[in-house]
């Protein structure tokens, strides 16, 4: 027999549903919120890094992050780990090959695409092939492992930039120095000093920007966001 | 009710197909025999007076503009594999009567619905290049005088309506049913021009005076022969094959014959009710060697588009040795799959534009550089391969062992040999290669490591993580005797 309950009765079992469902239980006008909140933007899984961005890297444009001496990798492990656990395809053109799958576990790179290009020339090429493709969301141009980044002319900029908007898709661009000008709708200096010590810090911790071990910090990512 | 579909001058219409000019003179010959006759010719060659048996040479006097092609058992076989598909559609109670003519039961279908897929059919012929003419009519063999009919009255579809059909074939001459020369002139002698007027003769004196052989004409024509039909099936072969006539070393005759290949492929596929699970592209190259490629596709479909750009892609890609002579593309006929995804389940947004793109990328770094990496089980440093990226993706797996710790190597390759100094006590003390050089301040190590030493494959070497004064963080290696700076941490 159906039992009729008044209205304070009814938020009540509500609010006990809500706490029982950790979170996940959400109202229509919630969802809506956080929707718009992270809305047309993809989380780099590092939270300093998502408040310089503006919430994190943006759907269908390019992001450019320059990482002069160190941070590029940690950043590239950064966005693998967010892109293996939101089940996301990725595809990593790798400008000279630096990438070491021995440092990841390997269901992490269960999503990864890995292109290995001989020179930014190649690079150009395969990005302008990946950039129109909507089945990957994450672009990642990792420039940083050449000592000398050739320039890529403004026109290729201008086209990836329609094509992702096209497409839907993040390109992130990590280079030693600033190379996609106007065309980046965000653009950070990563500043990352790992110092011995951070060998005993678990990857988890390291990507969350800070860990601290015995008072001190033992890594430090450190955003900065530039003009432009 | 019964339905003939009948393709006139068939095996010049075989040849013929895909050609742009067919509106110019053209004869089929048989060059076999010692005087070369005329097997075949089109309207264009009959207005000059050409017609099937006169001799080539005669043609050629009266026409010099015309043009000559032999028959082609390939491109006949095709274009009857592609007549029964096509048929399929419009009733699957078929028979072949000939090769270039099928009867269809049609019983069951409203006149509306028989006459608008009579013309579908006939469109649908037309799309792949063919004329074909429809006979509608009570009887088998009426459906046939109907089809010929059909050509003569150059209207393609004609019916024969059983109510009104002796004014019907009041307007058809003998010769449209195939009579017997002798039997024409006999009737004709008698004042008897139309298939009607005959029909209107007594059963009794034609048996009289024409005998068994009249008998079964008349019956015929008064809808009392009605035999069963010997139903077939399309072939559950799809395979199309050209040679062609000059040898091509360009890429773009043989995507235009391929996209003719798909399209009629695709129909026959379509006939069958399945679809392509997968390709295979043979190409007869001129040196005699033969080009051979299968493509499995990441999910079968008879989309002509997309099997197109999966044969582009690939043939842009290539470079033969030699000019193609002939080409074979042959499809691989699956069930289509029914696949119901969970409304959580994440794969591939368009799994062929992943297959054009994996192609492409392959083509600009080559294939031993595009994949999704995957460690080797073994110790060794820099032990991995690349396989194909999972069409779909599973739920993360809960993390078992021991967390992963430390920060990530950007690995150098090749490694960077460098020299390095000791400290008495064993400790690295300076390190100085072509881009890394400063005091250690710092070190972690020795890691030592050895592996595959019962092969060939045998290693042995040190590993130290070295900080040194500019707070850089290296992979320092000894491998035998010689020091390596294998790529810095960040």
């Amino acid at each position: 027999m159906p039992v009729s309950l008044s209205a304070s009765q009814k938020a009540l079992r509500l609010a006990s549903l809500r706490e029982q469902a950790g979170g996940l239980l959400c109202t229509g006008a919630d969802l809506e919120r956080r929707q718009k909140r992270s809305g047309g933007c993809f989380s780099t899984g590092l939270e300093q890094v998502d408040r310089e961005l503006g919430g994190g890297v943006g759907k269908g444009a390019i992001t450019e992050m320059v990482a002069a001496r160190t941070g590029a990798a940690g950043m590239v492990a950064s966005l693998l780990g967010e892109a293996r656990s939101r089940r996301i395809y990725t595809a990593l053109i790798d400008v000279g090959g630096t990438f070491d799958p021995g440092s990841y576990r390997e269901g992490t790179l269960e999503t990864l695409l890995w292109v290995r290009c001989r020179d930014m020339d190649q690079a150009v090429r395969a990005v302008d092939i990946l950039a129109r493709d909507e089945n990957f969301q994450w672009l990642l141009l990792d420039a940083t492992g050449r000592r000398k980044v050739d320039t890529v002319a403004s026109r290729h900029w201008q086209r990836f930039a329609h094509s992702l908007r096209e497409s839907g898709s993040a390109l992130v661009v990590l280079s030693p120095q600033a190379m996609v000008g106007s065309f980046a709708r965000q653009r950070i200096q990563l500043v990352s000093m790992l110092g011995l010590e951070a060998f005993d810090v678990s990857r988890r911790e390291l990507v969350r920007g800070r860990a601290e071990r015995g008072g001190r910090v033992a890594a430090d990512f450190n955003p900065v966001r530039k003009v432009g | 009710m019964y339905g003939v579909l009948w393709l006139p001058r068939f095996r010049l219409q075989a040849v013929l197909r895909g050609e742009s000019n067919t509106w110019r003179p053209f004869a089929l010959v048989d060059d076999a025999q010692r005087k070369p006759v005329v097997l075949v010719c089109n309207e264009a060659a009959a207005r000059y007076g050409i017609e099937p048996g006169s001799p080539v040479g005669r043609g050629l006097a009266r026409c010099p503009e015309l043009e000559i092609r032999r028959p082609d058992p390939e491109a006949e076989e095709s274009v009857r594999r592609l007549m029964l598909a096509v048929a399929w559609d419009w009733g699957p109670k078929m028979e072949a009567t000939e090769r270039n003519l099928l009867t269809l039961d049609l019983s069951g279908q409203g006149e509306k619905e028989r006459a608008g897929a009579a013309e579908e059919t006939r469109e649908r012929l037309l799309d792949q290049e063919l004329v074909s003419c429809v006979g509608l009519a009570a009887t088998p063999a009426l459906a046939r005088i109907a089809a010929f009919a059909a050509e003569r009255e150059t209207g393609k579809i004609w019916e024969l309506p059983e109510s009104r059909r002796l004014e019907a074939l009041d307007r058809l001459p003998l010769a449209t049913a195939e009579m017997d020369g002798r039997l024409i002139e006999r009737l004709q002698t008698w004042g008897l021009h139309f298939l009607g007027e005959f029909a209107r003769f007594p059963r009794s004196s034609i048996a009289a005076r024409l005998g068994e052989e009249g008998v079964e004409w008349w019956d015929l024509l008064n809808s009392r022969d009605c035999p069963p039909l010997r139903l077939v099936q399309p072939a559950h072969r799809v395979e199309e094959r050209q040679e062609l006539e000059c040898e091509v070393d360009s890429l773009e005759p043989v995507l235009f014959l391929l996209r003719r290949f798909l399209s009629s492929m695709s129909l026959q596929l379509r006939a069958l009710s399945r679809v392509a699970g997968a390709m295979r592209l043979s190409l007869q190259l001129a040196s005699g060697e033969d080009y051979e490629r299968r493509f499995q596709l990441p999910e079968p479909t008879r989309e002509e588009e997309i099997l197109f750009r999966v044969l582009h892609g690939h043939l842009e890609q290539i470079e033969l040795r030699a000019p193609v002579a002939a080409v074979t593309l042959e499809m691989v006929p699956v069930d289509p799959r029914e696949v119901q995804r969970g409304i959580f389940d994440t794969a591939l947004r368009n799994p062929w534009k992943f297959e054009e793109t994996i192609d492409r990328l392959v083509g600009i770094v080559g294939n031993e550089n595009v994949g999704s990496p995957r460690l080797n089980d073994s110790h060794a440093a820099d032990d991995f391969r690349l396989d194909a990226l999972p069409k779909q993706i599973e739920e993360p797996e809960k993390e078992t062992g021991p967390p992963v710790c430390g920060p990530v190597l950007q690995r150098w390759r090749p490694p960077e040999e460098a020299v390095v100094q000791y400290r008495r006590d064993g400790w690295p003390e300076r390190v100085e290669s072509s881009h890394v050089r400063g005091w250690v301040t710092g070190w972690r190590g020795p890691w030592r490591g050895s592996g595959h030493w019962w092969n060939r494959r045998a290693w042995s070497r040190i590993e130290w993580d070295v900080e040194i004064e500019s707070g850089q963080v290296y992979r320092l290696t000894k491998t035998e005797k010689r020091w390596w700076v294998e790529g810095c941490y960040g």
